[in-house]
């Protein structure tokens, strides 16, 4: 179920919500289980048998796996690492890999289980984590259900650590009910308000000029960030109307000096899972260069490869593995005015996600040589669409910057009395524009959820 | 600190809830007249459907089409966006007090078809002519910052076939650019306008006297985009002359005796009182002294225009190839067709292709 639906926002959050504060609070962890299984459930029960069996599995495997020492538990772990990367290998490649190799046969489509790269990044962490012994073995079976099964997070992350779940669950906070509104709301804003125009437009916009390859650019960078931080802003809001809090997974990250620090600021917890799990593994930043390549090569391409199976995505990562290789060796160490750096960053991840959108190769090349294309700098098409959505292009660069939260903090401080009721009445005004949107257009789903 | 905010999540509970109960208890809706469609219904409840999932997505559908005042969320989202300083919204353009739907521009292979489609009909058919009527963009190009590109494509397509043009309908409806010759909310030229085309076409005055069948109308423009800050009026122009006439529908056994279906004047779709809509094969005999006999092949914008033709032939045969899949052929002969018009508005000419599948399914 899609948090952008109708009948997510106007049958099931509604009713989910007043029932959660209904109920004794013994019975909370269950109802949140059971309503994150029917959550789960609404995309046919194949995908929830399958995702059920993978909770029962880690669950009894890892138990097995504490109990053992040495080799038996390095065993048992490899055993059930490879469990599941074959399980998400299978579901996210086979059918991709078959396709491709015996191109004149067709086989039955494989559909990756919604949100599999997310819940089984998140089993991932735990296992290891146990096998670290970070943290204990969860022995609660409910409990361990609903950190991986929590419907917030379920689908689309934040990928979540056990530890931090397992912090709050006992100690669930009611005082963060209207906040979790209030995020849901900029979230769901973001989304249909911004992301999904800016989807609309992209669709009319075709490549014959400088000009349209840098606003195709633009807006590829602009739909990105509020489709995904719009739907984190929504998933986190969730979780603080039912209690949790969890980490943030974007920090303006387009206002980044690097490439380097652009992904420490966005999808953070993914970028940290890998950094936990897979780069410092492989020895980190304190290797000799060579290594230092390799490692860091090795993990975009993973990341790459994280999102999808198609060589677009092998090349984005590639791309923005090379970019981070040199600014670790050359960049880094060039002393240019920092809003220089903000833009640079800005361009050349905005050319990433060139590669990100477009699985056709010839797309792509179209796209980057109009970078260049001095005969045609600007064409009458694109123009009449930048400036028919000059005021959308703005209100997409305006909340890139925390400038309008900073004057609100400002404002707080002078004028508190007015600035809560303006506060209020603002989102309450997002909340009818968005359904206003979201019953303007049948809806649109996000875009990690092929991931 | 940042977290203290009061009350938005009450308000939005309630608000949700609101909106949940209402849709619970709205009477269920089997059309909508603003997007002139069935809507979905209520999915059945079945043990296979949740499990392949279908039951919900279905049930969400059925949740987007029967959602309290679905018309005035959108009616909503278009004010805002013209406060916002759009000019064009879902292909629609905003004009000087009137919508303009966006321009079709043909590409080269859809074009060449076309053309060497026309040369083979006019090979079997020498009587053959083409009236194509330009849209809202063509005659107001100005109004949406662009230039005029609907007459360049007019003047580079009727080059291919001079002598099928009788007459240069953008002329003669820049003539008249001041009057009310389109629906400011509908894709149609105006009664008026099929006036001044029919006068123009058979170099002839016509006398006719004028009825306002509705004065609120909403057209496809309005209800596209939800955007109801003017209307427009229908008008019947009707000639004053003493020919008379029957018809039938698609080949069936009633004869009406008039073009008018009066029981469409305050539908949601009162542009259907010509025809009672669009028709497959419409025959119409009349009692003119003219021996000849027309087969019109068109879209709607002809529905008006033939009011005014009746006193030109004896019969007159109308088909609109989205609808007309017979053998055009067989009709040809059998009814002794001595004259062929094409009348189509560009837009539609230069998108719907069933033009062409009909010419081509031409038996030599």
């Amino acid at each position: 179920m899609s948090f952008s639906s109708i009948i997510f926002c106007f049958i099931f959050l509604p009713i989910v919500t007043i029932l959660y504060f209904l109920i004794p609070k013994k019975i909370k962890t269950i109802y949140l289980l059971i309503i994150s299984i029917i959550f789960y459930s609404y995309g046919g029960l194949f995908n929830t048998f399958i995702l059920l069996l993978i909770v029962l599995y880690n669950f009894i495997s890892v138990k097995i796996m504490d109990n053992l020492k040495n080799k038996d538990r390095k065993y048992k772990l490899i055993e059930i690492l490879i469990i599941n990367i074959f399980t998400l290998c299978y579901f996210k490649y086979y059918y991709i890999l078959l396709n491709n190799i015996f191109s004149n046969i067709s086989f039955k489509q494989i559909i990756l289980p919604l949100g599999m790269s997310f819940y089984l990044f998140t089993v991932l962490s735990y296992v290891i984590d146990v096998y670290r012994q970070k943290i204990k073995c969860e022995s609660n079976f409910i409990k361990f259900s609903l950190y991986i099964l929590f419907f917030p997070k379920l689908i689309m992350g934040p990928i979540v650590r056990y530890s931090d779940f397992n912090k709050q669950i006992d100690n669930l906070n009611n005082n963060l009910f209207n906040y979790g509104f209030k995020r849901f709301i900029i979230g769901l804003s973001m989304k249909i308000i911004l992301a999904d125009t800016f989807s609309r437009i992209i669709s009319t916009i075709s490549i014959n000029s400088m000009f349209s390859s840098l606003i195709l650019m633009i807006l590829y960078s602009l739909q990105i960030y509020y489709d995904f931080a719009g739907y984190t802003n929504m998933a986190l809001g969730l979780s603080n109307i039912f209690g949790f809090e969890f980490e943030e997974n974007f920090n303006y990250p387009y206002l980044s000096k690097s490439v380097g620090e652009f992904f420490r600021r966005w999808h953070i917890t993914l970028g940290s899972w890998f950094k936990d799990y897979v780069y410092i593994p492989l020895g980190g930043s304190r290797v000799s260069k060579v290594k230092l390549i390799r490692n860091l090569l090795i993990v975009w391409i993973l990341t790459g490869m994280w999102h999808g199976a198609n060589l677009n995505f092998i090349l984005w990562g590639l791309f923005l593995g090379i970019i981070i290789v040199l600014e670790k060796l050359v960049f880094n160490k060039i002393n240019i005015n920092e809003i220089f750096k903000i833009l640079i960053t800005f361009f050349l991840i905005s050319i990433s996600w060139v590669f990100f959108f477009n699985s056709n190769l010839n797309d792509i090349i179209v796209i980057l040589k109009n970078l260049f294309n001095f005969a045609c700098i600007i064409d009458k098409e694109t123009y009449f669409i930048v400036k028919n959505n000059i005021v959308y292009l703005l209100l997409g660069l305006l909340f890139l910057t925390p400038l309008l939260r900073n004057i609100g903090y400002v404002a707080k401080t002078k004028f508190n009395y007015i600035y809560n009721i303006l506060n209020n009445v603002c989102l309450f005004v997002l909340l009818i524009l968005s359904t206003a949107y979201l019953i303007s257009y049948s809806y649109q789903t996000f875009l990690y959820f092929n991931f | 600190m940042k977290k203290n905010i009061k009350f938005i999540g009450y308000i939005a509970l309630t608000f949700l809830l609101t909106i949940f109960f209402l849709n619970l208890f709205l009477p269920v809706k089997t059309f909508s007249k603003e997007e002139n469609r069935t809507l979905a219904s209520k999915p059945k409840l079945q043990l296979s459907s949740i499990i392949d999932g279908s039951y919900f997505s279905s049930y969400n559908k059925y949740l987007e089409d029967q959602f309290w005042n679905k018309a005035t969320w959108k009616s909503l989202k278009t004010k805002f966006e013209k406060f916002i300083g759009l000019k064009k919204i879902d292909n629609i353009y905003f004009g000087n007090n009137k919508l303009i739907e966006e321009i079709v521009i043909p590409n080269e292979e859809f074009l060449n078809r076309r053309v060497n489609n026309i040369k083979k009909l006019n090979q079997y058919y020498q009587n053959l002519s083409i009236v194509l009527i330009p849209n809202k963009i063509g005659i107001y190009y100005d109004e949406v910052d662009s230039s005029n590109v609907q007459k360049e494509i007019y003047d580079e397509f009727t080059n291919n076939f001079n002598d099928l043009f009788k007459i240069n309908s953008f002329e003669v409806l820049n003539n008249h650019k001041e009057e009310d010759i389109f629906y400011k909310t509908d894709h149609h030229y105006t009664t008026k306008a099929a006036l001044y085309i029919s006068e123009a076409l058979y170099s002839k005055k016509i006398d006719y006297s004028k009825y306002i069948v509705n004065n609120s109308f909403y057209g496809t423009s309005a209800n596209k985009i939800g955007y109801y800050n003017y209307s427009d009026t229908i008008e019947l122009y009707i000639p004053n002359n003493d020919i008379k006439y029957y018809l039938t529908y698609n080949n069936e056994d009633t004869i009406y005796t008039s073009i008018y279906d009066k029981t469409k004047q305050y539908s949601y779709n009162p542009y259907e009182i010509f025809f009672g809509g669009n028709k497959s094969i419409i025959d119409i005999k009349t009692t003119s002294k003219n021996k000849d006999k027309l087969l019109l092949i068109k879209d709607s914008y002809a529905n008006s225009f033939v009011p005014f033709i009746l006193e030109e032939y004896q019969e007159i045969i109308i088909i609109d190839p989205r609808y007309y899949h017979d053998d055009l052929n067989n009709l040809i002969n059998d009814k002794e067709i001595t004259n062929i018009m094409l009348f189509y508005n560009m837009n539609t000419f230069f998108e719907d292709s069933s033009l062409d599948d009909l010419i081509e399914n031409l038996k030599e």
